[in-house]
């Protein structure tokens, strides 16, 4: 039997991600009673978490925090996963469940939805509109990208595909590396299908100054799996916050894995049922609720609480971005391995008519050699293969190394209702069920890869004539955006939640994040959540606000 | 266990060395780090059931290869933290300078090196390591290619050699690659210095360094 403890809360949030830190502590400097739970703990410091990352075989976005990972609550990389996929095509993208959630290994990179984004359905008859469109969204993008600290070029984004700004970006762009210099002096004349190539520098949440107590990016060239300085964002900026705030109460539990939400018959949440690091199980109760527990996590939760029930959007259109690269050498050094991974893009060819019939992509130009399609020991393995020795050795060492240019596309995955999260029949460590994946490639999508690797080989001839490319050896690889499984639309028939993220049926539980998105857009999500999360949380205090004060 | 990890350790250089206080300290809580659970666990289990004494080397290494990357990661770490300073000075030496003309790079640090010789002992190839050093220093003029093309046998290690070198990991086979046993082994390696950058994760300077060439 379940121990009821403590008080009424007005929210509590379960996840302590970048969506339910940037909510909880909304409410909090609001002078709201917050209560955030979160399955993982606190993870060591910075310098731990980089020892980890070197003495670790398997070198991944996940290495450093699966050590670090609560035996309930294991990471999704890790052998005990409470995640299992079919055999098939993966879904090849993790997720962690600790407090910061996957904001310690996530990229940085700010772009911001388009327009055309929004409205799929209508200008290309493909997925499905979203209930909101840019201009709803565009005062919260300002107001995240001030939250998390988004260094940007405001004039070349103003505008870009119809995705007008209201306000500057809070710090001047990262610099381009040296490499996107090279680049920028060579892609004037080239075009794709008749587009005109344009290098654009990428927003991205990472200080081009000191930033909020934070200091400016150091180039330490390791933004995943970890900043070890902290100039780039993660959620423990606004966790710390919320600790700080001096209005309203608040509270992280760590190390608490939410069970179960329990609903009354008029469908609205009485309490929560999570057990705590000691094992036993509490009930926890508060007005609202709101769950960020990203795109895997809360449609698990929904379906082991029995809650939307009847509605098969709960847990299907699971969405992520497919990224396919392409790595050339060049005539010229172009010096990778300094600074962030990537800097600059290509816009182009994230929107179009021929979105009709194939997937939209962004470009991503890389600074870190080779990337994820190979790792530095290829060049030591193939200069020995050669018979090369001593200063041999170094200078052809430094002359395939000193000479890479990577690209990479992200693309667009459509919402498929056969792409999915359900229950599997195994257990998890709580003898709950775990999550079960069931994924595909889908034609349009598959036209996306395919119309990638055109492009980059194009992009790649074109920059560096006579390079020696390589390839991926993947089909495709995951980009860690897992969307989907939660969509937001208009009534329950065709969604989960609406617009701000309020589940259909029942009036005081929410969800926020990635699992709202109803399409996925060309670009990293975490801006366009941070905004949907500032959003809700503005709902959110309205609706804790007693109705005579409001008026 | 530190006395048998004592021994062991004499045997693998093959010299006596008594370690001290501070030491057997940096040994205790290495093997008390949870985070080398896994290892301390595979390590007590082989200390328990195993005498290197009886059994040789090569089946030690066996053992240690059934199990997970933690504990050839507990039982290097622990093994450089009771072998520091490398107790064999000529063996150090003579390392060093071949490490110096197989890589390229002059001036390497010697506590780099020492513990890249440790890893090489400690891991299968590491029983041909003194024959490689041998051959090698017989012929200091010839050029590399052409003398383990004579002597195929030593050809692995050296590769392994200078692989570690270079990446920092330690190759064992055709697939495997281990994670080397210290964090300066990876911040060390010379592909950085090869590419003109900095390892990740170390600062590589000031804010927008690397939109300019690197500086000489």
């Amino acid at each position: 039997m379940a121990e009821r403890i403590g008080d009424l809360h007005d929210v509590i949030v379960v996840g302590a991600g970048v969506v339910g830190a940037l909510i909880a502590c909304r409410l909090r400097e609001a002078g709201r009673d917050v209560l955030i739970l979160d399955a993982g703990g606190t993870l060591p410091g910075r310098d731990r978490l980089v020892e980890n990352h070197v003495l670790t075989a398997r070198r991944s976005p996940g290495g450093p925090y699966r050590a670090e990972a609560d035996p309930r609550a294991p990471s999704m990389e890790s052998d005990s996963s409470d995640v299992i996929q079919p055999p098939g095509p993966p879904f090849k993208s993790t997720y962690e469940r600790m407090v910061g959630g996957t904001t310690w290994h996530w990229f940085g990179l700010t772009p911001r939805m388009i327009p055309s984004d929004f409205r799929l359905r209508t200008l290309y008859g493909r997925g499905v509109n979203w209930p909101i469109d840019y201009a709803d969204l565009e005062p919260w993008y300002c107001e995240a990208e001030r939250e998390l600290g988004v260094s940007g070029d405001h004039a070349e984004q103003d505008g870009l595909l119809g995705g007008f700004r209201s306000r500057e970006y809070p710090m001047t762009p990262v610099f381009s590396s040296y490499s996107d210099e090279l680049v920028r002096s060579r892609i004037d004349a080239l075009t794709f299908e008749g587009i005109p190539l344009r290098l654009v520098n990428t927003p991205q949440a990472r200080n081009s100054r000191p930033y909020q107590g934070r200091p400016a990016c150091a180039g330490n060239s390791s933004c995943i799996p970890i900043c070890p300085i902290g100039a780039k964002y993660d959620a423990t900026v606004h966790i710390e916050r919320f600790a700080r705030v001096e209005r309203g109460r608040g509270e992280l539990r760590e190390r608490t894995v939410v069970t179960r939400i329990a609903a009354a018959e008029d469908g609205s949440i009485s309490h929560l049922e999570a057990t705590p690091p000691d094992g036993n199980p509490v009930e926890l109760h508060a007005r609202l609720y709101v769950v960020a527990a990203h795109a895997i996590e809360t449609p698990r939760l929904l379906l082991l609480s029995g809650l939307c029930r009847g509605n098969t959007h709960v847990g299907a259109y699971l969405m992520d971005h497919f990224n396919r690269a392409l790595v050339t050498t060049t005539d010229e050094q172009t010096f990778p391995f300094r600074g962030p991974p990537t800097t600059s893009g290509i816009d182009a060819l994230r929107d179009g008519p021929f979105r009709r019939l194939s997937a939209a992509f962004r470009v991503s130009l890389g600074n870190d050699g080779g990337g994820r399609t190979f790792d530095n020991a290829r060049i030591i393995r193939q200069a020995l293969s050669e018979g090369r020795y001593g200063a041999d050795l170094r200078d052809t060492v430094r002359q395939r190394a000193t000479r890479l240019i990577r690209a990479a596309c992200l693309i667009e995955v459509l919402p498929d209702p056969a792409n999915r999260v359900s229950l599997a029949t195994d257990k998890d460590p709580l003898g709950l069920p775990k999550a079960r994946i069931d994924f595909h490639v889908g034609d349009y999508e598959q036209a996306g890869l395919d119309r990638a690797d055109k492009f980059l080989k194009t992009l790649l001839d074109g920059i560096a004539p006579g390079g020696s490319q390589t390839a991926q050896a993947s089909a495709y690889d995951g980009a860690g955006h897992i969307l989907g499984t939660t969509r937001m639309g208009a009534t329950s028939s065709d969604s989960v939640v609406d617009s701000f993220g309020r589940v259909h049926g029942h009036s005081n539980l929410f969800i926020a994040g990635c699992s709202t998105f109803p399409t996925s857009g060309t670009c990293n999500p975490t801006l366009t959540a941070a905004a949907l999360s500032l959003r809700l949380a503005d709902l959110l205090i309205t609706e804790l606000t007693p109705a005579e004060v409001r008026s | 266990m530190n006395e048998w990890l004592h021994r062991l350790a004499n045997r693998i250089a093959n010299v006596t060395v008594e370690p001290t206080l501070q030491q057997r300290q940096a040994l205790e809580a290495i093997l008390k780090d949870p985070r080398r659970k896994t290892g301390f666990e595979v390590v007590s289990a082989i200390a328990s059931t195993f005498d290197p004494e009886a059994g040789g080397l090569s089946l030690l290494r066996a053992q240690i290869r059934q199990h997970d990357e933690a504990a050839v990661v507990a039982l290097c770490a622990a093994l450089g933290a009771l072998l520091l300073p490398w107790p064999d000075a000529v063996l150090s030496r003579r390392f060093r300078g071949l490490s110096e003309r197989l890589t390229g790079f002059a001036s390497l640090d010697d506590r780099l090196t020492d513990l890249h010789l440790l890893r090489l002992l400690v891991e299968p190839l590491g029983d041909t390591v003194g024959a490689a050093i041998e051959v090698l220093e017989s012929a200091p003029e010839a050029n590399v290619a052409s003398l383990l093309a004579q002597h195929p046998d030593i050809k692995p290690v050296v590769e392994a050699w200078v692989f570690q070198l270079y990446i920092g990991d330690t190759p064992v086979d055709a697939t495997t690659v281990l994670p080397p046993a210290d964090a300066t082994a990876h911040f060390g390696a010379l592909f950085w210095r090869a590419a003109e950058a900095h390892p990740p994760m170390l600062a590589g300077g000031y804010f927008g360094h690397w939109h300019y060439r690197p500086e000489d």
